[in-house]
């Protein structure tokens, strides 16, 4: 429908092209080229520690690993409690591949199915300021894990923690190739309010959501000082 | 759905006498406004992101047809497509277009007010397409076949035992099961609604911000509906009216902190997702096409003139919630699709005010939307001026404006206004001069009906002010 479109951005330039229209292009020009962040909430404390009291406050449940044999009792101990006949639907990603996984652990490295419990996948980053992870969706971390299973569990590198989403895309504008499909800030298990304005977590995606912080030498400190598990 | 605006009046009076509904109003009203009240005392920074987000949205407006081309160019270079459509019937035909020339038969459907104003689902079922809402509030209401109450809450007004009820009307339930607690109620739809999602040809959600820099389709859900929507199946449609651009990635992150803190009182909603594009050549999951469906229905219009500053509204519903007004009728006699003091503005606005005249006078104009919109905008202002332009219309009713206008000519004479109310004064002092209250007013009843009128001192201000001129206090 060109018709809509040329009518439609007619119908604005009638109102709008009151001033002078090479201005208006060198002002759009210049705040894109800016993209000035806005006012930054201060945070309470230094980002991971700030990361881990809010991504708690979301319901989320937070866990060091310091070792990849840490991670892989971890997993063990959530699959022992989740479901000890399905298997952990693994993201296909290098760093997860490469871990030592036993021979006993029921593990597949795929992309999420109808019937998957128990997912894990790796974060790009927190966001601090929410307590958010940032999945992006790709070839090792496809979207579907994140919000098909029951529980997700995921692995967030302690020194991947950045304080606002600014960072963020900073990040993402200097990658190759412009964003991905999907950029998800994930902020604990999901959840409705519309029975009643009474909040129930695990509406349509995860009813659990474990966050994985995996140490680095940078914030070791931090990591350990804001575990509860 | 079809517009009942006309009949608010009686609307309200039998929503007044719903006793269900006003148990329903009563949970909902503290806790919406508790929440906001929290999040924002909890964010110094909030007054100075209202400003930002106030001046993004001006700048977006001012350059909105410069950055909606930019965004369809930016679409078009990740792979998607977007549609234009100048009308909800133009918008209805390129949704059935894409349904038919992908042969989707089974769409879900994520919450979209742009989705409710082209009354999209009943176009496609006529179609023969299955729909479903998947939004909790949303899937309820459908069921009940109602339009929402409410633009972040539609299913508000009805209360647990209501919802148990559709479910067993609907849903092949065991008589046994119960259906007594939120858990149980919230759990029989995600078993539902999870076949819905995995058998999805299409997915339809709508949009809270559209990115003119990459593109990008912003998405803020609690539920991960939303997401499973656009993720699941082989198409992703978007559902957006013009005014949702904002110029960068770093523009909508001042407006999503304004966003969740003035809707529910979160920092962060669970999900808040960027899409841009279908899947890439190697992912192993996502849709093969994204399109992206834009909406006018008479918004360029009002870019010129008072009632731009409507169209930096974000769909927070925090001036629904801190409505006197809607507090006490709900969403459903404002007869169509947007309540409150924001639909009151919207919905003469696209419908015309010889249909919804009546919006704009239903209102104390007390002034609390103003004051919590977080993109300042100047609600009870734009409700006066639609209220002059009914007046000067004459879609007003003819009472109204005969008492407006013997209004006016009263207070256009001091002399006369003066008299008037010092033979008022006098006669009520006299009436209520028993109990200091009256019960009943001549012409009033009304008013009277829940609650006394004290009755007045006896002398009018201005003949007290005159006397304690002349003999000191």
């Amino acid at each position: 429908m060109s018709g809509a479109r040329d009518n439609c951005l007619r119908r604005l330039r009638a109102s709008l092209a009151t001033a002078d229209v090479r201005q208006r292009t060198t002002d759009v020009e210049s705040w894109l080229r800016q993209a000035r962040p806005g006012p930054l909430p201060a945070l309470a404390a230094h980002p991971t520690e700030t990361f881990c009291a809010r991504a708690e406050a979301s319901a989320a449940q937070l866990r060091r690993v310091a070792t990849a044999v840490d991670l892989i009792a971890a997993l063990q101990e959530i699959l022992g409690a989740t479901d000890k006949q399905r298997s952990l639907v693994v993201a296909p990603d290098e760093r997860l591949r490469a871990l030592p996984w036993p021979a006993d652990l029921p593990v597949e490295h795929r992309h999420a199915g109808r019937d998957d419990r128990l997912c894990l996948s790796v974060a790009e980053a927190g966001i601090a300021e929410t307590g958010s992870l940032v999945l992006l969706s790709g070839t090792q971390t496809p979207s579907g894990l994140n919000f098909l299973p029951d529980h997700f569990v995921c692995l967030l590198a302690a020194d991947r923690v950045l304080a606002y989403p600014e960072d963020l895309w900073a990040e993402l504008r200097a990658r190759p190739g412009g964003l991905p499909r999907a950029v998800h800030l994930i902020t604990g298990p999901s959840r409705t309010a519309d029975v009643e304005q009474t909040m129930q977590l695990g509406a349509h995606g995860p009813r659990h959501l474990t966050i994985l912080m995996s140490e680095a030498p940078a914030s070791h400190q931090q990591a350990v000082r804001c575990t509860r598990g | 759905m079809m517009p009942r605006v006309r009949s608010f009046k009686a609307s309200a009076a039998r929503a007044l006498a719903d006793t269900q509904l006003q148990t329903a109003l009563a949970r909902a009203r503290g806790g919406f406004v508790d929440k906001r009240a929290k999040a924002v005392a909890a964010l110094p920074e909030f007054e100075a992101l209202r400003r930002r987000g106030r001046e993004i949205k001006d700048h977006s407006l001012a350059h909105l047809d410069l950055y909606l081309e930019r965004f369809e160019q930016a679409v078009t270079a990740s792979g998607g497509e977007v549609h234009w459509a100048a009308t909800p019937a133009e918008a209805r035909d390129i949704v059935l277009g894409i349904c038919r020339e992908t042969g989707a038969r089974r769409v879900t459907k994520g919450k979209s007010m742009v989705g409710e104003e082209i009354a999209i689902n009943p176009a496609l079922e006529a179609a023969g397409v299955e729909v479903v809402e998947t939004d909790l509030g949303e899937y309820i209401i459908q069921l009940g076949q109602e339009p929402p109450s409410h633009i972040i809450a539609p299913a508000v007004h009805k209360t647990r035992g209501q919802i148990a009820e559709l479910f067993r009307d609907h849903h092949p339930l065991d008589p046994q099961r119960s259906l007594e607690s939120v858990a149980s109620i919230v759990d029989e739809a995600r078993a539902v609604l999870r076949e819905r999602f995995l058998a999805a040809d299409l997915g339809i959600t709508g949009a809270n911000f559209l990115i003119a820099e990459t593109g990008s389709v912003v998405l803020v859900t609690n539920e991960g509906n939303g997401d499973l929507t656009a993720c699941l199946p082989r198409t992703h449609l978007v559902l957006a009216s013009i005014e949702k651009i904002v110029p960068t990635l770093e523009d909508a992150s001042v407006l999503l902190r304004l966003l969740g803190r003035s809707a529910t009182g979160q920092a962060a909603t669970a999900y808040t997702s960027w899409y841009t594009g279908p899947k890439r050549p190697d992912d192993p999951d996502g849709p093969e096409y994204f399109h992206v469906v834009l909406l006018d229905n008479g918004r360029t219009n009002l870019l010129d003139g008072p009632f731009r500053d409507m169209l930096r509204c974000i769909r927070c519903g925090a001036c629904i919630n801190h409505c006197p007004v809607y507090g006490a009728v709900g969403g459903h006699a404002y007869g169509w699709i947007y309540p409150g003091p924001m639909g009151a503005v919207l919905t003469p606005l696209l419908l015309g005010l010889d249909e919804a005249a009546v919006l704009p006078e239903a209102s104390t104009l007390c002034g609390r939307c103003e004051e919590v919109c977080p993109m300042g905008i100047p609600l009870p202002d734009l409700l006066r001026e639609l209220r002059f332009r009914g007046f000067t219309a004459r879609v007003t009713p003819r009472r109204s404006r005969l008492l407006v206008r013997a209004w006016a000519s009263l207070v256009r004479r001091p002399w006369l206004y003066r008299l008037v109310t010092a033979i008022a004064a006098r006669l009520l002092h006299l009436l209520g001069r028993s109990r200091g209250s009256l019960r009943r007013l001549p012409l009033g009843a009304g008013w009277t009906a829940a609650r006394d009128l004290p009755a007045p001192a006896g002398r009018t201000f201005f003949a007290e002010q005159a006397r304690r001129e002349k003999t000191g206090p």
